[in-house]
């Protein structure tokens, strides 16, 4: 029917990936849940990113503080420095460097681990085990990247307000009681909910696309490596598709 | 041997497109015998004990284990039956990411999921005994040398005291002494708790040191059978191939 | 390699610090539009609400204590607008405090600014309770009634010219035949038009003030933005101008009447001559004019000296001060 060759290949692959997503739910559903790998991947993929997000984070904070001042300056409007900041950092900003950082970190580390294990035959061994490998693997991974994305989105959340605080207080003098008292005044529900929300799709996109590329790895070490590279590249695309219609069906919602 | 196979492998076929595999291949297993299934790279054989343990599905024909046809099982029964067949990896398939005690316990929790810690330590060190690789307990796969690896590979698979071991080409990638070591640590396995083997292989001394019948698999089809002596003598280009 | 329970108890705490985060960041936020204090309803009716949105805030005295509930549309002309107040609010408000749609800043959001009046007798406001309020003042409403009032001034210095001229040209005695009424009249415009001055004083006086802040500071946005006394300075200008204007139209209208009569002179003196009844007036006004005249010839010349009047009236102060008696 098509007769493009990219186009069919780009058009089976999202199929396939919509088949492995239907997978995954219909697989979370049925019984003999796997918590304690489950637990041990939280641990991985939430505890172990924490220092890589908190210092992007907190950086991404201080250097957007910085970067607004001026303009702000130029307006007079100084004493908003706080209440743009936090808008953008809790509204977009730490939301996507999270989910970009998962993205490269844990997308990439749960597509060569899958990829290793699918050459080396580990997945077969499991099934031979009387394991299901998919609940065991897939299952388990995208199931903590749904719920540690979100958790790392808010902590990194928090401290990127804090880059902000220190941004502030670079030139001027923003208190910490009136920095808060700014930020809580300034953002509203509608603010947080929508930008927490969305984290839990980037979170089971990450997971999605890293066990897609890995449990479906070719032969070989090349197949490990592209496998890794690929979950990395479509995920963090699928993460500014996701971002995009999150804020039109926010804006549809009267989330504004 | 007059009784009934406890593996019953007949008429199979299986094709990837074009590629016809196995076309009408048939093979029976006594209990306590040791068949070796010798052939060609790409020739299908890791294809066929694939098929046997029910992680590929075969086109046509029927595999009767233990009065049970594979390809018509559904995941618990083909969990029981895998309970009762060890199967060694080509690239010993040990999880990376877990130390060889975590490795071995594995299948064992999974299958048996109300064993007793006690037991399961037992299991663990009996297994690695049998191997001569208790002192590696503790240690991490990727820690662990070729030969050392595939022994801890044997250990996982004899945890479950299986009836049947399915190998997948054993002595691929290791030196020709440490692939003897590997052959005769199966013999020994094979007497010691009275399994059945099909060893998937093409390298002859393996075969010669651990297999009682081989079975040539050329052209998809089971082409001659006979102990190794007798296929030698065979006069057949395609047969001959293999002993130059 | 950790062993699974220290590991369990680290993501444990990481688990357990972004919840927590996130429940304060809620909080904290929902503190803010007092959604978990004890609240009570109040609404106000206004005209046109200029834009006020479902969770403005509302301020009282300049301070936040709630949102707006809803706004809806009632009839043609008033829009209902539904508030919530926190508890701790109620003991200030009182029933008849005064409501009113402002910015917060020059380009901020709108909200309802809530303002005591003086009078501390009425009692406290009630959930349900209806605020009166204030139409809300637009900058070009203002312009607008500043230069009707200006328009208002030149045509009463107009008149006052017409007037004074019309004194010293015309003969006195026939003037003053007619002059009870005239300096009846006269004296109150008088007085009012001291009041307005006063009144103009004041709010040129504000005006100026506002104006300088606009012209110096770094920016007009920083000074508004930051300053909300200057904003509550410029609605009580605005306030003031209203009253102002209010009283000079009154002013200007009894000063034409006044003119007016003047101008047909002669058909009020034939009328006079004729009428009796208002012959023995004038012997009665005669008696009196002796004691008047003294006076209002002081007023006209006062007239002449300077419109806004206070100076003079000051230095005949001071001059009766003088005096022994």
């Amino acid at each position: 029917m098509f007769y493009n060759k990219a186009l069919d290949s780009f058009l089976e692959e999202a199929g396939d990936i919509s088949r492995f997503t239907a997978k995954f739910f219909r697989e979370f559903l049925k019984p003999r849940y796997e918590f304690s790998e489950f637990l041990r991947q939280c641990f991985y993929i939430g505890y172990k990113s924490f220092g890589l997000v908190a210092v992007t984070a907190f950086i991404m904070g201080l250097v957007i503080t910085i970067q607004s001042r001026p303009t702000l300056v130029e307006f007079g409007a100084e004493a908003w420095l706080p209440k743009m900041v936090s808008i953008s950092l809790i509204r977009e900003i730490a939301p996507v460097i999270t989910a970009l950082i998962c993205a490269g970190k844990i997308g990439s580390g749960i597509g060569a681990e899958l990829g290793s294990m699918r050459v080396t035959e580990q997945i077969d061994a499991m099934e031979v085990s009387g394991t299901n490998p998919f609940k065991f693997l897939v299952v388990t991974r995208v199931t903590a990247c749904i719920t540690m994305v979100p958790i790392l989105a808010v902590l990194a959340i928090a401290v990127s307000l804090y880059g902000a605080y220190l941004g502030c207080n670079i030139h001027g003098v923003v208190s910490w009681k009136l920095f808060w008292n700014q930020v809580f005044e300034t953002n509203t529900f509608s603010d947080v909910v929508p930008a927490v929300t969305k984290t839990f799709f980037f979170g089971l996109d990450i997971g999605i696309i890293g066990c897609f590329k890995g449990y479906f790895s070719k032969k070989g070490t090349e197949g490990v490596g592209r496998s890794a590279n690929s979950a990395v590249v479509i995920s963090s695309l699928l993460i500014f598709v996701l971002d995009l219609v999150a804020v039109q069906i926010a804006d549809l919602l009267g989330f504004t | 041997m007059s009784e009934k196979p406890i593996l019953e492998i007949k008429n199979l076929y299986k094709w990837f497109g074009e590629n016809h595999v196995l076309t009408d291949f048939s093979l029976d297993l006594h209990k306590g015998e040791s068949i070796a299934v010798l052939g060609k790279s790409g020739s299908g054989k890791s294809v066929l004990i694939k098929c046997v343990i029910g992680l590929m599905q075969p086109d046509k024909g029927s595999i009767n284990v233990f009065d049970l046809n594979v390809p018509d099982l559904n995941d618990q029964e083909l969990d029981k039956i895998r309970v009762r067949i060890g199967f060694l990896f080509q690239s010993n398939a040990l999880y990376d990411s877990m130390t060889v005690r975590e490795n071995l316990e594995f299948p064992l929790r999974r299958h048996w999921l109300d064993t007793k810690k006690q037991s399961v330590d037992e299991l663990v060190m009996e297994a690695l005994e049998n191997v001569g690789l208790k002192e590696t307990v503790d240690m991490m796969p990727s820690e662990l040398s070729g030969g050392m690896r595939k022994r801890i590979s044997i250990a996982r698979t004899l945890i479950l005291k299986p009836d049947i071991i399915l190998y997948d080409e054993p002595t691929t990638g290791l030196d020709p002494i440490t692939g003897k070591e590997i052959s005769r640590l199966m013999v020994d396995v094979q007497k010691k708790y009275n399994t059945s083997s099909l060893i998937i292989s093409h390298d002859l001394n393996c075969v010669n040191i651990a297999a009682d019948k081989v079975v040539m698999l050329i052209e998809g089809r089971n082409y001659a059978e006979g102990t190794l002596e007798e296929l030698k003598k065979i006069d057949d280009k395609k047969v001959k191939q293999f002993f130059e | 390699m950790a062993n699974p329970t220290s590991r369990n108890i680290r993501l444990g705490i990481f688990v357990l610090a972004g919840t927590v985060f996130l429940i304060v960041l809620l909080y904290m936020i929902g503190a803010k539009r007092s959604l978990f204090s004890d609240t009570f309803r109040i609404s106000a009716q206004f005209y046109n609400v200029n834009g006020l949105m479902q969770g403005n805030n509302v301020r009282f005295s300049g301070i936040n204590v709630g949102i707006v509930e809803s706004v809806e549309i009632n009839t043609d002309s008033t829009v209902n607008v539904v508030m919530l107040i926190e508890d701790k609010a109620k003991i200030y408000i009182k029933k008849n405090a005064l409501a009113s749609i402002g910015t917060d800043g020059l380009m901020g959001n709108k909200l309802v600014n809530i303002n005591s009046m003086k009078d501390g007798s009425v009692a406290h406001i009630e959930d349900g309770d209806i605020l009166k309020t204030l139409k809300p003042i637009e900058t070009d409403e203002m312009l607008r009634t500043l230069s009707t009032t200006n328009d208002n001034i030149k045509v009463i210095t107009g008149d006052l010219k017409n007037i004074t001229q019309k004194f010293n040209k015309r003969n006195s005695l026939w003037s003053l035949l007619q002059d009870t009424i005239v300096a009846d009249n006269l004296k109150e415009a008088i007085v009012n038009i001291k009041i307005t001055g006063a009144r103009t004083a004041i709010i040129t006086g504000d005006l100026q003030e506002v104006a300088k802040s606009f012209k110096s500071g770094k920016g007009l946005m920083a000074s508004l933005l930051t300053d909300t006394t200057m904003a509550g300075k410029l609605q009580h200008t605005i306030v003031k101008l209203e009253n102002a204007s209010d009283k000079i139209a009154y002013v200007s209208g009894d000063l034409s009447g006044i003119t007016a009569k003047i101008k047909d002179g002669k058909g009020t003196i034939g009328m006079l001559i004729t009428d009796s009844l208002f012959v023995k007036d004038l012997k009665s006004t005669m008696k009196n004019l002796n004691s008047g005249v003294a006076g209002f010839d002081d007023n006209m010349e006062g007239l002449k000296h300077s419109f806004l009047l206070k100076k003079y009236f000051r230095k005949q102060a001071k001059l009766k001060a003088k005096k022994p008696n």
